[in-house]
């Protein structure tokens, strides 16, 4: 299995209840030069970085709401709230 | 006014407090931005229960844990061999003060709780900001709503953007915060018990300190053991994250196929992945800064929850003493930072206080350990293995200094902080608990 499809395996536990605009807002002005890309590291995989168009891809429908980007954007770009109330991740065991 | 008090968050802090409110008959709103309580909260998770003892004694008719916990093992890795050291305490359990619980479950029935003692409790309302006049938290505004009280309590988890927007917080030093992954592993009951040794309803917590396959991140492993299930955890500071560029859940993948891991957790099946953020020391909010005009924080939010304080616990007394003080500022009718300066004075008295001292001690001995931890865990492994292949027969000079490294490196150094246990920290945390640690 690819780490894409064990981080999807992983997801696929878990109830996701997904609004109609994304709870997280990242101002992409300075992803081109940001040389170490720490959002990377997600643990859910929401940031990837194209490198062909050399723009930051974002998809926050599988955010564990942790919190680790808006800790570690070197350029503090990432404009981070929780979901709306009752949207967002559910841990039916956490 | 809508309320005498508003609760912002249904973790065990919050629903504490509100119990505390609720038991003392102040009319109390407890709010929460999940569907139900627990579903967004995410622990190891181990309980101690002596705080929560302290608010519902006969906790133990219907407390929905997994197993009392009796022993605790050491697992340290490297990355073929392992060192293993474990202690079993016994299967006396009219008294067990120590479980492994889910968050979903335990949270959901301790808000019942509250909610039974008088409390109001409103899921799916996430807080958007406090309403502030004049420099006074007067209410929280939601979903274009504005509920008002004569007193707002935090407890609204370690971001705490509330507080943080209304500027009562600094921002998170990053030093201090780790990434938590946990991956809740389904394996039949008496396959647990057969492979973990435990007897039904009884198991462990082993943890992996600083070791591989988290030592170049300064991450540690948990596993804790549950009825039907393993709840592997692994941790690592944020910033050594960022600085590397290493994804947390490969190295949680790597560490499931360690032989000794392989072998604990064949087919095991996975049920649930999990992340979230948590504080390993104290030391971004001051006691002293834990309270102002209108408002108390409690549990993370107020900078209580930490891994070295073994977080639950002092969160769920933080909000319990959050509602003292905001039962006397109710009789005082006086709403202001002096009249809830009792916080701190309650902090004081039950050695919250001196926890967030040693906590912040523990943190930087930690630090030290963690600068050379993979030698440690190599030599502790050496250790074992010179043990066993010299016997304990041979008395040449080579053994007296190996003995000698041994104590002023691994025992006097790495033993004690991760274990986090530096002794003026141990003594702390036994004032904290009402009854004396067993020894």
């Amino acid at each position: 299995m690819s780490s894409k499809q064990i981080l999807e395996r992983k997801l696929s536990t878990l109830i996701f209840k997904v609004d109609n605009e994304p709870h997280i807002k990242v101002n992409t002005g300075n992803c081109t030069s940001c040389s170490k890309k720490q959002c990377l590291i997600c643990p859910a995989s929401c940031y990837s970085f194209d490198e062909k168009t050399q723009k930051l891809i974002t998809n926050f429908d599988g955010c564990l709401e942790c919190g680790t980007c808006r800790r570690i954007c070197p350029f503090d770009s990432i404009n981070w709230s929780y979901p709306k109330g009752g949207f967002g991740v559910t841990y039916r065991l956490g | 006014m809508d309320y005498q008090c508003i609760v912002v968050g249904a973790g065990p802090a919050g629903i504490s407090c509100a119990f505390t409110l609720a038991e003392k008959g102040i009319k109390t709103l407890l709010l929460e931005r999940g569907g139900n309580a627990g579903e967004k909260n995410v622990a190891s998770t181990v309980l101690q229960t002596d705080i929560l003892e302290q608010m519902i004694p006969n906790f133990r008719d219907d407390f929905p844990y997994e197993r009392k916990i009796n022993e605790f093992s050491l697992l340290q890795l490297n990355e073929k061999t392992y060192t293993r050291l474990q202690g079993h305490f016994g299967s006396e359990h009219s008294n067990c003060n120590l479980y492994t619980i889910f968050r979903s479950k335990f949270d959901r029935w301790f808000a019942q709780k509250a909610q039974d003692k008088g409390a109001d409790l409103l899921t799916s309302a996430k807080v958007d900001e406090l309403i502030i006049n004049d420099g006074i938290v007067k209410g929280v505004r939601l979903a274009g709503e504005e509920i008002y009280s004569n007193i707002v309590v935090l407890a609204d988890g370690i971001h705490s953007l509330l507080a943080e927007k209304a500027g009562i917080i600094p921002k998170m030093d990053n030093g201090l915060v780790q990434l938590g992954l946990k991956e809740v592993l389904e394996l039949p009951s008496h396959i647990i018990e057969d492979r973990f040794q435990c007897k039904p309803l009884e198991g462990a917590i082993i943890h992996g300190e600083l070791c591989y396959p988290f030592g170049d991140v300064k991450g540690s492993f948990t596993m804790y053991i549950n009825r039907n299930s393993i709840s592997l955890g692994a941790f690592a500071p944020v910033e050594t994250l960022a600085k590397s560029g290493v994804k947390l859940q490969d190295r949680l993948d790597m560490l499931k196929k360690h032989p000794i891991m392989e072998s604990l957790l064949k087919d095991s099946k996975l049920l649930e992945y999990q992340a979230h953020l948590m504080m390993s020391s104290a030391g971004r909010i001051h006691p002293n800064k834990t309270f102002g005009e209108g408002y108390l924080l409690c549990g993370d939010a107020g900078g209580f929850c930490t891994t070295v304080g073994i977080g639950i616990p002092p969160s769920m007394l933080s909000g319990k003493l959050a509602a003292e003080a905001v039962e006397s500022a109710i009789a005082r009718k006086d709403f202001s930072a002096a009249s809830l300066s009792e916080y701190l004075i309650l902090q004081k008295k039950t050695h919250l206080y001196s926890l967030y001292k040693s906590s912040v001690k523990a943190g930087r001995k930690i630090e030290k350990a963690e600068e050379n931890a993979t030698g440690y865990n190599h030599a502790i492994n050496r250790m074992f293995k010179t043990l066993f292949l010299n016997g304990f027969i041979c008395i040449e000079k080579p053994i007296y200094a190996f003995f000698e490294d041994l104590y002023t490196s691994i025992l006097k150094d790495f033993f004690p902080a991760i274990l986090k246990w530096p002794f003026d920290f141990y003594y702390s945390l036994k004032k904290l608990y009402a009854r004396r640690i067993k020894t």
